[in-house]
């Protein structure tokens, strides 16, 4: 075949110019340890890399959320065994205020120590989490959940949200509960009412807890609720603060109380309830007094106190004391029952936690090999690719040059 | 003898041409496209003499040049295809390493982003977190702009190349023109002997045009080339050349396209230009770049258009209403962007057509075209570029707007003068990927909360639990409000098995919701859903009972039946077809006259589309009784007496009825006696009493008819239950009236008010003058009302409460009738009607006393799901209410964080798949580039090695030649010098 000069030179400058091109496209792999530069060096697997990326970063933020959820597990755990404490020594002191040799003065002692025990539950019941949100009020975070009134008594004033994180794909865990479920929502000893304000009030009514006064009267009563309906002051004469008390079912008057005087913290009684409405109410505002099974840990504690700052040492008062006693005892075994069922659910929680640490950390691990294999270069069959291409790159440079001083004309 | 001479002559002669030409061989031998010339000689004719042919000489015959036709033509077939894939291989590189680059690429902007929500999902109460979200959505957009500035600057550039090339051919093509005259004039004037080196000029040329674009050569008889580009346009012919230009699309005028100009006949030859560096750039805005910008584009409206839903389903840190995450895709500006007019269309200019993307995750990544065929000058069809289907032939009404859908898109033809040839393209996707923007600026503005919360009452007995409820429609009346729920919730259980649920407005006093929700069924031990489904239902509800104007007298001894005075009425059920607009009305249905509402409901429930419910309430009050009693007042309820003194064995009532009858007869008594009794329980009455109203309902809807026996002055009111609101309108402020204190309305004021009647519209009335008292006062109120124009029957009763609202009932008085008869009413009920989706009510007129003329069907759906589950006890409640300060929830984020996975481009793919899809596309595409144009390049190689093979000049050989024709040289010379010697010694012979 013949070749022409000019042919000649392009063929070996093409020779050079080629390998040149394959060294620097390895080096480029040996330097970078990627064996895909481009996603046209291996279009499926590049498709592969991607999603695996993507995967990988998920399983990140899996693990972050984990760390959240463990962490607001672990101190809801150290919060709620702290409220047990109080709780336990508030029933030995209960114990002793039933001891049938103590005076009321006795008993006002230990109502201040369980007043500590109440402001220390209270405290509890409002713990916040490091950035600054309540851990038992459910959705309402920015805001303590268990407020106290001017006249001692606490209202929850959280939801019942629970908030859940995502684990997996597949997997959430609940990362708190709402101080209504846990701290609220006690079984009574019996059948107990709560006592409310009407939110859309214009007046500043307050209510206090109340306590049933009369048995038999209150079951007959039950499960109906109370409604106190403040009336136009014109209504009585001479015109002032008036209160009438429904009931809810239907709206009739209950016992006869219709357009009652209001006296500012006098105590009402009716359907064998007592209760003490203070505060300056407008006409129109409502007081409602909802028959319950349930009553919440404060209030409990609340009755009990009143109890034992106000029950003489006669015998009626006696045996007012030996039931309001009993009941307290009674509730706060529930309350106990209450928190621990939160405690073994936060339990399991926690280990629902761990046992997706350690399947994440395994499909992690996977995950990675596949990448490393798709995507890394293997630097021994790169590195002996990249000498004998070198090799072939100076091969080609000396044949040419040595080719190139081959002329006819160099013999004339 | 003289022959040796001229035969050493032409020897030199010839011998000097031929080391001329090596000569210009070897000067030539690094000129590119330069053919080798080959001498070839030929014997001079022989002469006779002396009886013998003796030649004379040898003499050039010609100078070859060495060409084969068909390698050259092979070469230039090579080049073109080598530049085609180079062209396209260097576009594609750039963008496959654009978009892979983790610096650049789209996912980790992705993968940023959802990190962000997921720390604020984790911490929703931490403002910082959700300022890190917006970042990082910020941070995406820009890696959008990026890219697609990128692409968009890539076009401009392949822009301006187009342009450059499109100049080099025209330059080429009229030097070619040029050459051919040339040739052809050489030719001529050389009696036909080729130009070697204007001929070499000439492939030079040619082959560098086809490195521009494949040509097509076809030879003419002297030698002129005519050069043919793209489908038959001829570049060349003869010596005349035409022009290739570049200008601005006729469909896009952000890209240029190729045109060809004969004459004065331009033509646009895009489609048809293939090869060379100008089909390679094509190639690569077709294959590459459009679909690339398509599919980000669609990509970047799919995360939008999903991410905006999700985020307007919550509340944010400040309680309101969640707005769109991202820009709306919808905006005017952008879906007047996504329709191009051809430039071609006939003026006037006026023609506007929208693209609205009804539902980006149906979008395809096709461009789409309207064309209008003709003849006439309305219809048109819609076409998929893609694949070529022919999506839609459809016609203008010629009322504006004019749509139709098609892929996830509504056409909306909104003006203009359309006609016939009138062509339109549609980028759905192109241009929105530059779209791509964030709406919401600040961090509070995240709305990661979801809108409701619900709650169980603390005095529950059953241990039944309300979930936390989900949101799927903010837009429903219930969220009409910001910041609350109109109305909040109450559910109440009536039985283990039944709830209502009321409006809880007032917690003290829960009334029912409008249309009512009462008496729905509970199925303990499984999740109940408490709402009805959204299906598109609407409920029309009727006026309820109507007050006759008196009531109807027996006669002792007679038998008169009371009727509840309802006209007949004639109702329409239709029935819109949502494919095609079509109504269609079902047989009237005619209300017999006094049909009870039962009967009603009944009838109704029977057609199609149509579910009908009815319920009757009455209310009894004011008992009076004479002041001379002498007859004993009886009441009797459907033929059930109330009033009866019964032994102690009876067994019409329970044992829990009260026995005494009072005088004068109270609510409470009445209620009592019909709660107990057995008749009437099985007729589905129940009764209600607060001590100053008997409430009477009969939850079946059959008239309620009662009969009053007694002395004329025993009487009682009754009303169909309804209070009418009064309400203050102007701007007096009042003081809040009561029941027991006068007012005096002529100081201030002017006090206005207002009501509402179903049927009658809005009434407005003043209040003047001074009221001493109470009573006054009320007096003061009827009289108003009565004179305002209201119709109704009966007298107006007032009543005022404890907050100063007003409110009054039409009421009509019942009075015993003596001993010669009875005085007896019936009042008919509220019939309440569920039309299915598509399926609506009217009334034909006239209308009468039933259902409002034209009635307005209010939407069942609540925009929200709750789901009950457990045991529940008669009387447990759950409440559902706005989520206020709920900023420690983050249930709303959970589903937007949600979507990072869920397959939402075509059902298929996620974000990232579709994103990783797009990445292989290029890569793919740019990785056949690369492998073609290397083989390409190996046969380009091989081919411009065939020609050199046979054209080129090897420095060897004609060194070779060099010496072989100066030996040849001196050979000659030689003969010359002999013939000399010859001829001298000839001279010294004959001197």
């Amino acid at each position: 075949m013949r070749i022409a000069t000019l042919q000649s030179f392009n063929l070996g400058l093409n020779a050079i110019l080629d390998n040149q091109a394959a060294v620097n496209t390895t080096q480029q792999q040996v330097s970078s340890g990627r064996r895909v530069l481009t996603p046209a060096d291996d279009p499926i697997a590049s498709t592969k890399i991607l999603q695996l990326q993507q995967d990988l970063a998920q399983r990140e933020q899996y693990e972050r959320n984990m760390t959240a959820a463990e962490n607001r597990l672990n101190l809801e755990e150290a919060t709620l065994s702290s409220i047990t404490d109080a709780l336990t020594r508030i029933q030995e002191l209960t114990v002793n205020a039933g001891s049938g040799t103590l005076t009321i003065t006795d008993r006002q002692a230990i109502s201040a120590e369980i007043s500590q025990l109440e402001n220390q539950l209270g405290s509890l019941f409002n713990t916040k989490d490091p950035n600054g949100e309540y851990i038992f009020a459910g959705f309402k975070g920015a805001s303590a959940p268990f407020q106290r009134q001017d006249n001692g008594r606490y209202e929850y004033q959280g939801d019942e949200g629970q908030r859940y994180l995502a684990l997996g794909d597949t997997t959430r865990v609940a990362t708190g509960d709402n101080g209504k479920k846990l701290f609220v929502d006690v079984r009574a000893a019996k059948n107990t009412f709560t006592t409310a304000v009407n939110p859309l009030n214009e007046g500043s009514t307050q209510v206090n807890a109340g306590f049933v006064v009369d048995e038999e009267a209150y079951a007959e009563f039950y499960p109906d609720d109370l409604i106190i309906t403040f009336n136009s002051e014109a209504a009585v004469t001479p015109a002032g603060p008036n209160y009438t008390i429904r009931r809810a079912s239907d709206g009739r008057v209950v016992d006869g109380m219709a357009q009652r005087e209001y006296k500012n913290g006098g105590e009402i009684v009716v359907a064998g309830i007592s209760l003490k409405i203070s505060g300056d109410p407008e006409p129109g505002d409502e007081v409602l007094a909802k028959s319950s099974p349930k009553q919440s840990i404060t209030d409990t504690v609340y009755r009990l106190r009143q109890g034992l700052d106000s029950l003489e040492d006669n015998p009626e008062d006696a045996l007012t004391l030996d039931i309001l006693i009993e009941d307290t005892l009674t509730n706060l075994a529930n309350a106990q029952t209450s928190v621990s069922e939160v405690r073994s659910q936060l339990g399991a929680r926690l280990n629902v936690v761990e046992n997706q640490r350690s399947l994440s950390a395994d499909v992690k691990l996977v995950s990675q090999e596949v990448l490393s294999e798709l995507s890394d270069v293997d630097f021994a069959e790169a590195v002996s690719r990249l000498s004998l291409q070198t090799f072939l790159l100076e091969a080609a440079q000396q044949s040419y040059t040595t080719i190139s001083r081959l002329s006819l004309f160099n013999q004339l | 003898m003289g022959n040796i001479l001229d035969i050493g002559i032409s020897g030199l002669r010839a011998q000097q041409a031929a080391l001329t030409i090596t000569g210009n061989n070897i000067t030539n031998a690094g000129t590119e496209g330069y053919s080798r010339q080959e001498v070839s000689f030929t014997e001079n004719n022989p002469q006779f003499s002396d009886g013998v042919w003796i030649g004379s000489g040898v003499s050039v015959d010609s100078v070859r040049r060495v060409y084969d036709e068909f390698l050259t033509e092979q070469l230039r077939r090579d080049t073109s295809t080598f530049n085609n894939f180079n062209a396209l291989a260097v576009n594609a590189e750039q963008i496959n390493s654009l978009l892979a680059d983790s610096g650049t690429g789209v996912q980790p902007g992705l993968e940023n982003m959802f990190g962000a929500l997921q720390a604020a999902v984790d911490d929703p109460s931490s403002l910082p977190a959700r300022e890190v979200l917006i970042s990082e959505a910020n941070g995406l957009v820009d890696r959008f702009s990026a890219i697609s500035d990128r692409l968009f600057e890539q076009n401009d550039i392949i822009n301006g190349q187009m342009e450059v090339i499109a100049g080099q051919i025209s330059t080429i093509a009229e030097a070619i023109a040029e050459l051919n005259e040339q040739i052809q004039f050489a030719s001529a004037s050389a009696q036909g002997i080729e130009p070697s080196e204007l001929l070499d000029q000439r492939d030079r040329l040619l082959k560098e045009l086809s490195e521009f674009v494949s040509v097509n050569i076809v030879s003419q008889d002297d030698n002129v080339f005519n050069v043919f580009i793209g489908n038959g346009q001829a570049l060349v012919i003869g010596n005349e050349f035409n022009e290739v230009f570049t200008d601005i699309g006729a469909q896009d005028p952000s890209r240029v396209d190729i045109y060809f100009r004969k004459g004065n006949v331009v033509q646009n030859v895009t489609k048809e230009i293939s090869g060379g560096q100008l089909g390679g750039i094509l190639d690569f805005r077709d294959e590459v770049l459009d679909p690339t910008l398509n599919q980000l584009g669609r990509l970047g409206l799919i995360i939008s258009q999903t991410m905006n839903e999700q985020h307007k389903l919550g509340v944010d840190y400040d309680g309101l209403k969640g707005e769109d995450f991202f820009t709306d895709i919808n905006e005017p500006l952008k879906m007047y962007q996504r329709v191009l007019g051809d430039r071609r269309n006939a003026d006037p200019d006026d023609r506007v057509i929208a693209v609205e993307i009804k539902d980006a995750t149906e979008l395809t990544i096709s461009d789409y075209e309207i064309t209008f065929p003709g003849p006439d000058d309305y219809t048109y069809r819609v076409r998929r570029l893609s694949d070529g289907e022919l999506l839609e032939t459809r016609a203008l009404t010629g009322a504006f707007p004019d749509s139709i859908e098609v892929d996830g898109m509504e056409i909306r033809f909104e003006a203009g003068s359309f006609q016939q040839g009138d062509k339109f393209v549609i980028n759905p996707t192109r241009r929105e990927s530059q779209n791509l923007d964030l709406n919401i600026t600040r961090a509070e503005q995240v709305a990661l909360a979801s809108p409701i919360s619900t709650d169980t009452a603390i005095g529950n007995r059953g241990n039944a639990t309300i979930d936390q409820g989900e949101v799927y429609d903010l837009t429903t009346s219930y969220f009409s409000e910001e910041g609350e729920m109109t109305p909040p919730l109450l559910i109440r259980f009536t039985s283990p098995t039944t709830y209502d649920v009321l409006d809880n407005t007032d917690p003290g006093n829960p009334i029912p919701l409008f249309p009512p929700l009462m008496n729905q069924t509970y199925v303990p031990g499984i999740s109940n859903s408490i709402l009805p489904e959204d299906e598109g239902k609407t409920a029309f509800t009727s006026y309820g009972g109507v007050l006759p104007l008196s009531a109807t007298y027996q006669k002792k001894g007679t038998t008169v039946e009371p009727v509840n005075g309802f006209f007949p009425e004639r109702i329409e059920i239709g029935f819109t077809n949502p494919e095609n607009g079509l109504s269609v009305n079902q047989k009237t249905l005619v209300t017999p006259l006094n049909a009870s509402a039962r009967e009603i409901a009944e009838a109704l429930s029977k057609r199609d589309g149509i579910e009908a419910s009815a319920r009757t309430t009455i209310q009894l009050s004011d008992f009076e009784t004479d002041a001379n009693p002498f007859l004993d007042t009886e009441i009797t309820l459907n033929g059930v007496a109330l009033t009866d003194v019964l032994g102690p064995n009876q067994n019409k009532y329970e044992s829990s009825y009260p026995e005494e009858v009072p005088d004068p007869i109270t609510p409470n008594f009445l209620a009592d006696r019909i709660n107990a009794n057995y008749e009437l329980q099985d007729m589905g009455i129940v009764a209600r009493s607060d001590g100053g109203r008997l409430t009477i309902i009969d939850l079946n809807g059959d008239d309620i008819e009662l009969e009053l026996s007694g002395d004329h002055g025993d009487s009682f009111s009754v009303s169909n239950g309804e209070d009418i609101a009064v309400r203050e309108t102007g701007e007096a402020t009042l003081v809040e009236l009561n029941e027991f204190e006068g007012y005096n309305f002529d100081e201030g004021g002017p006090y206005t008010y207002a009501f509402d009647v179903p049927g009658q519209g809005t009434i407005n009335f003043e209040m003047k003058g001074s009221f001493a008292t109470g009573d006054d006062l009320l007096q003061g109120f009827r009289d108003a009302i009565e004179n305002s124009g209201y119709v109704h029957s009966g007298n107006i009763d007032v009543d005022i409460n404890e907050k100063g609202e007003v409110t009054f009932q039409p009421r009509l008085t019942i009075s015993g009738a003596g001993t010669a008869g009875t005085n007896k009413i019936a009042i008919g009920g509220q019939v309440k009607v569920i039309a299915d989706e598509h399926y609506s009510i009217s009334i034909s007129p006239p209308g009468n006393n039933l259902f409002d003329v034209e009635p307005v069907g209010e939407p069942v759906a609540f925009g929200f799901h709750v789901n009950i589950s457990g045991v529940a006890e008669y009387g447990d409640e759950f409440t559902v209410d706005f989520n206020t300060d709920g900023t420690s929830d983050s249930r709303n984020g959970v589903e937007m964080a949600a979507l990072q996975s869920e397959k939402t481009v075509n059902g298929q793919s996620s974000y990232s798949d579709s994103y990783a899809r797009m990445v292989e596309v290029v890569g793919s595409v740019t990785s056949r580039a690369q492998i073609n144009r290397d083989s390409s390049e190996v046969l380009l190689r091989n081919s411009q090695s065939a020609v050199d093979s046979t054209s080129g000049v090897n420095l060897d050989e004609e060194a070779a030649a060099l010496i072989k024709y100066e030996l040849a040289y001196n050979a000659s010379a030689q003969v010359i010098q002999v013939a000399r010697d010859i001829f001298d010694t000839l001279i010294g012979t004959f001197r």
